[in-house]
């Protein structure tokens, strides 16, 4: 691997959908090991595009973005070996118990290794060790599930991890929490790519954060900005020069 | 990777209400269709052997030469075994049909316009009601064990499927599962296989114990070759079940939701099981239209008398049988052109294929009972020579009134001769390959739509 340090290199990454619709515009970021980067935005700014292109979700109209230094579109497979992601709005299958969801998603993860004392481990570290025998995930609460759906990234010792609005619907403890978790893999070396619209939140735990507005990132703040300067009147400078709901772009590609 | 798909398949399946609830229905159905079936299939039994031996005795009863001559008989097709799986057109087939002794061949009487009665195909020979109606309607009816994998097991296949793809998408275990270094192609044949396992699994485990069921019965002893019969009956019923899952599959992937996934398989499933099968035989009926049996006989009726009048019995012997068979025949083919054509249109439907094949290799299919219908005519051939040769062997005739007694091994036997097995897996061939090429096709469809599905 050349860039050792760098896991993620998004360059000129622009989406623009069937419906003419431009998501991502021109979108330049590399996120490092050992840090959390925090992206704030409108809604319809183009986070939840952003991190469907990293994963390949979606083809890029233009740019590229590469994952430990392989090209995703190009080499998905390889480079979805080093990420892990966390949805908005975790699901998994409500007929199994936390346990079975685990079990099966570490197992696609290709973790042939894992013992029970790893799977035990985890549970405990997300709070989940009583509950993950017990009950199916259908009766979980949101923070629950979050919580294992931040287990299950985890347990597939991936390099990046990608979570979309992750403390969005937690109580106030619940999303301490999780910042805990975050921040444990963070010392683990992980690189951390969220989005959130927590502006505290992201000041308090962020090395760095970037402010995403009509599909690109208007400003990016390095960890000595993000302590002085005071992020919400920032954030919302930037949001209202900026209407954003995605723009529409004539002659599409 | 794909095992573990296959298993978490399997495993999510086995706990989830649909499943409790279809194979608990499967088993009631299956196991219950085949003894009910077994009891009526006893019942008809039971029936056709006091027919046999009540019918034994008619001949006995004739004792003069007048009666001989007009002396009817009576016959009883044996009903099939296999018609527990598939009752098809048995209920025809093994109805007791009467010759009498006028239609044998074409007599000395006079018989008011009515000689031709002896070489019509269309007069005397099969039950009244049932002569020759299109098989087809009589065709998709019975709760007998095809019913119910066509009509039940084909809407739990799809019950079972058609939440496979759109299902993941809305719970985003589709999207956690491709965040992993796996496949598309993967996922699906994972999901493919481990659904079609949940529900073929009960499935096997249901007839087989129906099967058992049926062996145990003091009243049912197996039918010639019954064994190689009834695995064909149970592969078409897996590659059906098959068929119907990924039809399920197939919307499953149309669609980013699983209810609209769910309206769309619905809707195939009313389309094939119900609308195909019932409207063919009516657009055949469109593109071969048929006069009713009664008005060619009607015309024979009609043009015979004309004979009588102008002529007379001579010019009827020389004239009648020709007129019969040109006017007959072209009727008897006509028939079987709608029959076909109706049968080639409602194949498009895999339900009507499946029913063609399984009430094929049952014995109670079509083609057997066409072949029936040809026993039936050649029989009463044989009893017509039967009789001129009895006529002319006996010296009496010149005494009318004479008592006679005839011997009953001068009548010919009936010996309802059934399809052997090769002849009806021949005939099934066609269905058979029908749902294999579904199969294929669907899972190409399937794949295609879901390498390119959106996930998001
Ligand atoms: N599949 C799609 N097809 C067409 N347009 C889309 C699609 N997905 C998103 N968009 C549009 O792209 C723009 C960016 O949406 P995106 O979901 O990335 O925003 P977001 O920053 O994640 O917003 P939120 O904070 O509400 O989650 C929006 O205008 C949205 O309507
Ligand atoms: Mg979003």
């Amino acid at each position: 691997m050349a860039q050792n340090d760098v896991l993620l290199r998004c360059s000129n990454l622009t989406k623009v959908y069937d419906n003419s619709v431009l998501a991502v515009d021109h979108l330049n970021l590399n996120i490092h090991s050992g840090e959390i980067f925090c992206m704030l935005g409108a809604n319809g700014a183009g986070k939840t595009s952003t991190l469907m292109l990293i994963l390949g979700f979606s083809d890029p109209t233009e740019g590229s973005v590469e994952i430990c230094g392989i090209d995703v579109n190009k080499n998905p497979l390889e480079a979805k070996k080093h990420v892990a992601y966390v949805s908005e709005n975790v699901q998994l299958y409500g007929n199994f118990t936390a346990r079975q969801n685990l079990d099966f998603f570490t197992k696609l993860a290709g973790r042939k290794d894992a013992t029970d004392e790893d799977y035990k481990n985890v549970l405990l570290r997300t709070g989940l060790a009583e509950e993950a025998h017990k009950r199916k995930v259908k009766g979980f609460s949101k923070g629950m599930r979050q919580r294992l759906g931040i287990a299950i990234a985890i347990m597939k010792q991936a390099k990046l991890i990608l979570l979309d609005e992750p403390t969005s619907g937690l109580d106030p403890k619940g999303g301490m929490e999780f910042l805990r978790l975050i921040d444990d893999m963070r010392k683990e070396g992980c690189g951390i790519l969220m989005t959130t619209h927590d502006i505290f939140r992201a000041k308090e735990i962020a090395d760095r954060v970037g402010i995403m507005s009509s599909g690109n990132l208007v400003r990016v703040l390095e960890k000595e900005e993000v302590e002085k300067s005071d992020l919400e009147d920032l954030y919302l400078q930037y949001i209202s020069q900026n209407i954003t709901h995605g723009r529409i772009v004539s002659g599409k590609k | 990777m794909l095992f573990q798909i296959i298993r978490k398949e399997l495993l999510l399946n086995l706990v989830s209400f649909r499943f409790i609830i279809s194979t608990v229905l499967l088993f009631v159905l299956i196991v219950g269709s085949m003894n009910i079936m077994a009891v009526n299939y006893t019942r008809r039994l039971a029936d056709y052997s006091s027919g046999v031996e009540m019918h034994a005795g008619d001949i006995d009863k004739i004792n003069t030469r007048p009666m001989f001559e007009g002396f009817g008989v009576t016959r009883d097709p044996r009903p099939a075994m296999l018609g527990i799986f598939s009752i098809g057109l048995d209920p025809i087939m093994s109805r007791s049909f009467m010759v009498p002794g006028y239609t044998m061949k074409m007599g000395d009487q006079g018989q008011g316009g009515r000689l031709f009665y002896g070489v019509s195909k269309l007069v005397g020979v099969m039950p009244e009601g049932s002569k020759y109606s299109n098989p087809i309607f009589t065709l998709f009816q019975p709760p007998d064990f095809v019913y119910v994998i066509n009509i039940v097991l084909s809407l739990l296949a799809i019950l079972f499927a058609f939440d496979a793809i759109s299902g993941e998408k809305e719970s985003q275990t589709l999207k956690l599962m491709l965040t992993n270094s796996l496949p598309r192609d993967v996922i699906l044949f994972g999901k493919w296989i481990g659904g079609t396992i949940s529900i073929l699994l009960p499935f096997c485990i249901a007839f087989g114990i129906g099967a058992l069921t049926l062996l145990i019965r003091p009243d049912i002893s197996p039918a010639e070759e019954a064994t190689s019969r009834i695995l064909v009956i149970f592969v078409l019923a897996l590659l059906y079940i098959a068929v119907f899952f990924l039809i399920g599959l197939v919307f499953s992937t149309f669609s980013a939701r699983s209810s609209t996934s769910l309206v769309l398989s619905l809707f195939a499933w009313v389309l094939f099981v119900l609308v195909i099968p019932n409207l063919a035989p009516v657009i055949s009926r469109q593109f071969v239209s048929m006069k009713p049996a009664d008005a060619i006989t009607r015309e024979l009726e009609r043009q015979e008398r004309e004979m009588w009048g102008d002529g007379g019995g001579k010019r009827v012997r020389a004239e009648i049988p020709e007129k019969v068979s040109a006017l007959e025949d072209a009727w008897l083919r006509r028939l079987e052109r709608q029959a076909s054509l109706a049968v080639n249109i409602s194949r498009v439907s895999p339900s009507a294929a499946y029913i063609y094949a399984s009430s094929t290799m049952a014995g109670t299919g079509i083609s057997d009972y066409f072949s029936a219908r040809d026993e039936v005519l050649r029989h009463r051939q044989e009893l017509g020579d039967a009789r001129d040769k009895f006529m002319q062997d006996d010296k009496s005739q010149v005494i009318p009134g004479l008592y006679i007694k005839v011997a009953s091994d001068l009548v010919p036997e009936f010996r309802d001769k059934r399809q052997d097995f090769s002849t009806s897996l021949n005939d099934s061939l066609i269905d058979l390959g029908i749902l294999v090429v579904y199969l294929i096709a669907l899972f190409m469809v399937a794949f295609l739509k879901f390498l390119r599905y959106d996930i998001k």
